[in-house]
């Protein structure tokens, strides 16, 4: 008899022979347990055994997760096979709804996680009311497409619409959208749409009928073109509108927002009036953001923590400014810099400098390859106010190369206060289809920093 | 073995509960660890717990590990890596054990002692397909055989 897990060789099997149904003997609250950490698949293969247990799963587990993108790469390009896989997925799907329409529990998550598009929009409709009869709480659609094509815009997306809360009987046209809403929006408290079309004012009614919202992610929303957020009612807290290339213009003002994050190249953003908005994360064009975004920001009083990511490179180097409006709140500032080669990074020590209350700062290199050509150069110095209360640096990916030495030695002769450094360095790199491990960047950086820096700053290199 | 406990004076006794198994094994175990149980918490809040504390649906050897596991887990000062390593190889049970450890868990309400024993649990059906299920667990099918594999072809696709 095989080990049923390999993390368990001391396990004995003698008791396998003794016949005895133990699991299905446990109290049901303990079966529930059991059941709550398991996927919904992983779940399945246990509760088709029996009865009681297809029983148990229907009344015990709350969160359906119906997540087939393991399927992803084999439907890739080959679309005959896909859409063989997509009759299945459906009629999975089906199934499990079926089951689980009979109980009166109510259902905490309802996740659909396929390459679905508008084909199927009256499925999805049905699937999607039924989680709403279901109070669920969690509505989570990822339809993303497998192929490449379809990707940029071959195959239309599901909708989501005022359509889909209305049953198919009703025929009001005379009724306006605010009193078809389902009942069952009011129990919503987090909502993802993933490749799924909505309109700017289907989103903004959402959010006025949702009185629970909390968080809302909108990415890839095709044809989404104008988004407004505000009002004091609503309940959002978290927001985030990543890659939706149509999207225009987004305004948040006089509402209850936490954290926001935007993914996006071009698009206008203002934001006013949003006392509770602590934490703001952006990706996009550096241009954009040092030109446009960041100088919006500085009218948001108590924004603390600020995370942004963007690609550096040559292009953008000479065309940063030399000065950003202050943001005087900010005590956690985050950069995410995408580029490789040794470009100096001194440049976007104003974002930096724009924060003069920093407390901590994290600098992470995503794919900084370089190849070392001789000596090296000179490193550039940059003179800049001092940092007064930056206590905390961390570098993520540090790789060695000029540029990078030059950031740190920059923030170790500015930042005054600097109590604690921490230098992860870069230890694999992807090189012809496969990760390799790396030892240079920490031998650099041991060479480079230990020793090197004043005694009261605590230096950890990882 | 020493283990520090909240007596101020160090040479305070410690103070001790007893618990009796159902086949008549007694045990010593320490309060602060009986509090990770909210069974005997309440017990000892009532004062309840100063003579042999009877529980007749725990055998002395799972008793005997139960209380193991308590002791440790209120040890102070233990790092959390090293304590996951004992909490791994405290679970590297036999089934029948690991169930006993689940119903004596479920019953004196020790939350941490009963997830531990249900993710070891859900771990064996992780990734699992039905059949490999069935034998490890020797559920009893309540289906005729046309159920079983109309209910086989329906799911089927959700196993490959």
């Amino acid at each position: 008899m095989d080990s049923p897990s390999p993390k368990r060789p001391h396990a004995e099997f003698e008791s396998q022979s003794d016949d005895k149904d133990r699991i299905s003997c446990l109290p049901e609250e303990v079966i529930g347990r059991i059941l709550s950490r398991l996927t919904f698949r992983e779940a399945q293969a246990i509760c088709v055994l029996s009865g009681r247990w297809r029983h148990l799963c229907t009344s015990l587990v709350t969160d359906l997760d119906l997540d087939r993108l393991d399927l992803s790469e084999k439907m890739e390009d080959k679309p005959e096979l896909a859409e063989k896989e997509r009759a299945r997925y459906v009629e999975w799907v089906d199934n499990v709804v079926h089951r689980q329409s009979g109980g009166d529990h109510a259902l905490r998550r309802f996740a659909l996680r396929f390459d679905l598009n508008m084909s199927y929009k009256s499925r999805i409709d049905r699937w999607i009311r039924f989680a709403l009869a279901k109070q669920v709480k969690v509505l989570e659609l990822d339809f993303r497409p497998v192929s490449t094509e379809d990707l940029l815009g071959g195959c239309l997306p599901y909708l989501l619409g005022h359509e889909t809360l209305m049953d198919a009987d009703v025929r009001c046209p005379h009724l306006g959208p605010s009193i078809s809403w389902h009942v069952g929006f009011t129990y919503l408290e987090e909502l993802y749409l993933k490749r799924v079309i909505v309109d700017g004012e289907f989103i903004e009614q959402l959010l006025a009928n949702c009185p629970v919202l909390e968080r809302l992610t909108l990415n890839d929303a095709r044809t989404l073109n104008r988004l407004r957020v505000s009002g004091q009612s609503l309940k959002l807290k978290y927001m985030r509108i990543a890659c939706c290339d149509d999207l225009e213009h987004v305004r948040i003002y006089d509402t209850n927002l936490v954290s926001f994050t935007f993914v996006g190249r071009q698009c206008l953003l203002r934001l006013n009036k949003l006392p509770q908005l602590s934490e703001v994360s952006m990706d996009g064009c550096l241009l954009k953001l040092v030109h446009e975004w960041l100088p919006k920001l500085s009218s948001l009083p108590f924004l603390q923590i600020l995370k942004l990511e963007f690609i550096y490179s040559r292009r953008y180097h000479q065309r940063i400014p030399h000065q950003l409006p202050k943001l005087t709140s900010v005590k956690q500032l985050q950069l995410r810099v995408k580029g490789t080669g040794d470009l100096s990074l001194l440049p976007l020590t104003v974002v930096i400098e724009a924060c003069p209350y920093l407390r901590s700062f994290v600098f992470e290199l995503t794919d900084p390859w370089w190849i070392p050509n001789g000596e090296g150069r000179e490193l550039e110095r940059v003179v800049r106010p001092l940092h007064r209360y930056l206590k905390e640096v961390a570098f993520y990916n540090y790789y060695g190369r000029p540029c990078d030495l030059e950031l740190v030695t920059y923030l170790i002769a500015s930042a005054i206060a600097l109590e604690k450094l921490v230098v992860n360095t870069c230890d694999k790199e992807y090189v012809s289809g496969e990760w390799k491990k790396l030892k240079e960047p920490r031998e650099r950086a041991l060479q480079q920093l230990k020793g090197k820096v004043p005694l009261k700053i605590d230096l950890v290199i990882n | 073995m020493s283990s520090s406990s909240s007596s101020s004076s160090p040479s305070c006794p410690k103070k001790m509960i007893t618990l009796k198994s159902s086949d008549g094994e007694t045990f010593e175990i320490e309060e602060i660890a009986a509090l990770q149980s909210k069974t005997l918490e309440s017990m000892i809040d009532e004062n309840c717990a100063s003579t042999p504390v009877p529980l007749p649906n725990i055998t002395g050897k799972i008793l005997a590990k139960v209380v193991e596991y308590c002791t440790k887990h209120a040890e102070v000062g233990a790092d959390a890596e090293s304590l996951r390593a004992w909490d791994a190889e405290f679970v590297s049970v036999d089934h029948p054990t690991l169930f006993d450890y689940i119903l004596a868990a479920n019953f004196l309400e020790i939350p941490t002692l009963l997830n531990l024993a249900c993710q070891s649990v859900a771990d064996m059906v992780k990734g699992k397909t039905p059949d490999e299920i069935h034998k490890i667990f020797n559920i009893k099918s309540t289906f005729t055989p046309e159920e079983e594999e109309e209910l086989r072809r329906e799911n089927q696709w959700a196993f490959d």
